[in-house]
This record gives C-alpha cells, sequence and structure tokens, in this order.
C-alpha cells in the first residue's frame, strides 16, 4: 500500500554553482548545476507541499538573474504540470526560513503552514546581535517573516517544537537544531502508513544537498562512501552529521529514499521527464491508484 | 574624492557593495531619492553614516515580524514585552532614531532620509501601538491589523531606501544557496 505520490518538482535553477557551496571542503573543484525544486506530496485526501521557492515579485527576478539562477516559474505554472493548482494545497512544510524555501507563501491561500520554532526564534535573536556578527543573519529576508505573521493572525501557521507525527497520515516531521539553519526541518513519509514503516521516504531540506552528502568520498579513512555534510552551515558539521545518520537510520539506510531538492542526478535514480518549460519532474513514488505524470 | 567604504573586502565570499549583484528592481533603487549622484562626496559621507543605521532599522523590523509570528502562532494574547528579544529590538530602534536624527544630510539626499526616517517613525509608531494594545482591558483584532500593516509600510518604505552600491540590501545573500555561482565569474565579487 502507498499512500502518497511524491515529486520533486525544479522551479529554476542555477547553472554553475560552486561545488564547495555543495559539499564541505570541496574547494576548487568546480561547479556543478544546482536545481531549486519543492517537494510534492499527494494522497486521496491531502495534496502538501515541501518548501515554496522564493518571492520573485519583490526582488526575486532581479537578483535571481544577478546570481545566475535561470528559468524561474511560479507555482502556478509548475504545479500544472501535475495538475495541481496553488490552491490545491492544504499543507505546506517549511524546512528553514531561507528567502529560496520561504517566499511565495501567498500563493498557497488554502493551506496550513509549518515550521520549527526554533528557526524563527533564533532568526530573531541573530538579528539583534552586532554587526560583527551578521554572518549569523544570512539569507532571511525580514518580508518572508512578516508575511509569516499574516499566515499566524489567519492561523495557518503552526510553529512546532522538535519531532510531530502523523502531521497528515504517515507523514512527520523532524528537526536538525543547529545545522544548516538554527531549526532546520526534515519531512518523513511513511507511505504504508506503518510505525515501522518499510516504505520510507525522507525529504531532506537543505540538509542534503546532493547524493555526495550521503555517499561522498570516504578513501580518505579507508571506506567506499562516508557522510560529507553541506557547503553552508549557520551550525555546524557534526549536526549535519548527525541529522544525516538518522535520516539515513529512518530509511533503513537506503539512500536513495533521503531525497535531496538541490540534486540534478535524481534524474540517474527516479523516472522524470522535462516539462514544457525546461524543469524536471522527478517521480519519486507513486500512491496505489495514481498515474504517472512522467510517462 | 571620497570612496565608498565596501560593504566587505577580502573575505572571497562577501560582494562588495559596487559589485553588479546587488542591483535590485528600478522601484526599489533609490536613484529617485538621491537626485544629484551617488558619487558626489557628501553623498557618498552620507550613504556611509546611513548603512548601519539601515541595517538596524531592517533588524528591528525583522525582530518585531518574528516575534508577532511566535505570539500569534502560539495563540499567546501577544508579545512579552519584559522580554529580552523584545527590550533588545526596542533598545536598537531607539538608538537608531538618535542615529539617525544626527545624521547631516544636503539636498542631494533629502528623500532617502526622508525614507529612513519613515521607516523608524512606521516602526515606532507600531510598536508603540503594541504597547498600547497591552495596556488596555479591551484589545482588539483590528489592532493588531493595524500594526501588522504599519511593518508592512515600514518593509516598502525600506524597500525604498535600499542601496545596493552601498551595501543596503533587504536580504543579506552572501552566503545564501544561490550565493557566487555564474555570477562570480562574469562580474565584480
Amino acid at each position: 500500500m502507498a499512500l502518497y505520490s511524491i515529486h520533486v518538482l525544479e522551479y529554476s535553477y542555477v547553472p554553475e554553482y560552486h561545488k564547495s557551496g555543495v559539499l564541505y571542503g570541496a574547494h576548487n573543484q568546480g561547479y556543478v548545476k544546482l536545481p531549486y525544486c519543492y517537494v510534492l506530496i499527494k494522497s486521496e485526501n491531502h495534496t502538501a507541499l515541501v518548501d515554496v521557492g522564493y518571492n520573485h515579485k519583490e526582488y526575486g527576478q532581479h537578483l535571481a538573474e544577478k546570481f545566475g539562477v535561470e528559468n524561474w516559474h511560479s507555482p502556478k505554472d509548475v504545479l500544472a504540470e501535475c495538475g495541481v493548482t496553488p490552491e490545491d494545497i492544504d499543507t505546506v512544510f517549511i524546512t528553514h526560513a531561507h528567502f529560496d524555501h520561504f517566499g511565495c507563501v501567498e500563493d498557497f491561500p488554502n493551506a496550513t503552514f509549518y515550521i520549527q520554532r526554533s528557526e524563527i526564534e533564533n532568526w530573531v535573536w541573530a538579528m539583534s546581535l552586532p554587526d560583527r556578527m551578521r554572518w549569523m543573519m544570512i539569507a532571511v529576508d525580514p518580508g518572508d517573516i512578516l508575511r509569516g505573521v499574516n499566515l499566524a493572525k489567519e492561523k495557518r501557521l503552526r510553529v512546532i517544537d522538535g519531532s510531530v507525527e502523523d502531521v497528515l497520515p504517515g507523514v512527520d516531521l523532524h528537526v536538525a537544531r543547529d545545522s544548516h539553519t538554527f531549526g532546520s526541518m526534515w519531512v518523513t513519509v511513511r507511505n504504508d502508513n506503518k510505525a515501522d514503516s518499510k516504505d520510507t521516504w525522507v525529504l531532506a531540506g537543505d540538509l542534503v544537498y546532493q547524493f555526495d552528502n550521503l555517499e561522498g568520498d570516504g578513501s580518505a579513512v579507508d571506506i567506499d562512501t562516508m557522510y560529507t555534510p553541506v557547503g553552508l552551515a549557520v551550525g555546524s558539521q557534526m549536526n549535519l552529521i548527525l541529522a544525516t545518520e538518522e535520516m539515513m537510520k529512518q530509511a533503513d539506510y537506503e539512500s536513495r529514499r533521503v531525497i535531496p531538492i538541490h540534486e540534478e542526478r535524481l534524474a540517474d535514480t527516479f523516472p522524470c521527464r522535462i516539462s514544457s518549460k525546461k524543469l524536471r519532474i522527478s517521480e519519486i513514488c507513486l500512491a496505489d491508484g495514481a498515474t504517472s505524470v512522467v510517462s | 574624492m571620497t570612496e565608498l567604504k565596501p560593504a566587505a573586502v577580502g573575505t572571497g565570499s562577501v560582494h562588495r557593495s559596487d559589485c553588479a549583484i546587488w542591483d535590485t528592481p528600478a522601484d526599489a533603487l533609490p536613484d529617485a531619492l538621491i537626485t544629484e549622484g551617488i558619487d558626489r562626496d557628501d553623498v557618498i559621507a552620507y550613504l556611509q553614516v546611513v548603512r548601519p543605521i539601515y541595517d538596524a532599522l531592517k533588524r528591528v523590523l525583522g525582530q518585531f515580524a518574528g516575534l508577532l509570528l511566535l505570539a500569534q502562532a502560539e495563540s499567546r494574547p501577544t508579545v512579552d514585552l519584559d522580554q529580552p528579544m523584545y527590550t533588545t529590538a526596542k533598545t536598537q530602534l531607539a538608538e537608531a532614531v538618535d542615529r539617525l536624527r544626527a545624521v547631516k544630510s544636503t539636498s542631494a539626499v533629502r528623500r532617502h532620509r526622508e525614507e529612513l526616517n519613515a521607516v523608524a517613525e512606521l516602526l515606532a509608531t507600531g510598536l508603540g501601538r503594541l504597547e498600547t494594545d497591552l495596556a488596555s482591558s479591551r484589545r482588539a483584532e483590528a489592532e493588531l491589523e493595524t500594526i501588522i500593516a504599519l511593518l508592512f509600510q515600514a518593509q516598502r518604505r525600506l524597500l525604498a531606501a535600499s542601496e545596493p552600491r552601498a551595501g543596503m540590501t533587504p536580504v543579506d545573500f552572501s552566503h545564501a544557496c544561490c550565493s557566487c555561482g555564474a555570477a562570480q565569474r562574469t562580474g565584480p565579487q
């Protein structure tokens, strides 16, 4: 039994992103393509997203162009490839408050949003610190936080503290404190809806950018592969490694079940197609009775 | 001629204030606010002085918004005015207002200065209404709407006062997920 279909939906990309941003310590190793994606989780009863992309209206397009981000498309256009409208989305999980994950909240008028308390609380704290510590305040748009106030006022924002099981049937939320950000969250889908699931998918947010974070070169310690953290951590690499171990454990150490959203090579592992907008749709799994959107 | 001090130099990962990356939409550029060009000595001197004030106002906006978000999301009556996160933000706003008052400006930057004044006043007004609201025995949902509206106005005015060439931007992208990709190879960093 599979409750949910899961699709990774590209909404823009950076053709050349420095590899050291993806993989800790990979200095002077060139550039990789970095897709920007959110994840659609759909069952008969729920339509959910993991993250919502960045706010194109205010500054996104201009800054994205300057940073080499290409081919941005709206949630409406991207979701249409799966027969979904933004209005259909009833639940959104915000993995962290970076501008490219927490930007488009206004596009989803019927969704209830989830974010970790430690993520917001610590950003507020970081913003109170002196200029010399401003590195800790990066990549968060006060405007996004302000739009979050509106969500909260409308009772459409749930601020959670730590792990929560069955937010939706078979869907759990987990926190990796002081890792990529102060309160980065990942989403676990137990697709058979069993407590000891044998069909678990882990949606890693930015705790894992690419498969190399799960199966990096382990030759330095005389093993085939080892975890290698992402290049950007406001918290620590140690906490990223510990979170990776927890995610892998949930996936019964089957690395293909831990889904990185900045990974071009999803195409090597899962069925996919390129949409009319020239954006990739990766089909991670299908719910029972669901029809493929990539074939 | 006085040179505009870069926002950051030498880290290899933070863009200089003259980096093309900081180009922003036309309606957010302060060219309309700074009437006689950014390369004038008096304008450069002014921008050097107000940049930390701009940053402080941006952060205060973020702090108030975050505190309101947490209070609303957790169904608390409102922000706890005694908590350090609130008192720190309030102190920072008061300091920013004082520093802004002391800034000497010329006619060339008068409108830009007015925008920053407006941001500070909107934040202070929002703060005042929050405290008045808390003191009231009959708290109204409409008052919260007003406070949020004031913060949104402050955000729009802050966007208008952004000056990428002087390191005044609404979001610090310097280490963000998209930072310095292709742009690093095609333009100044």
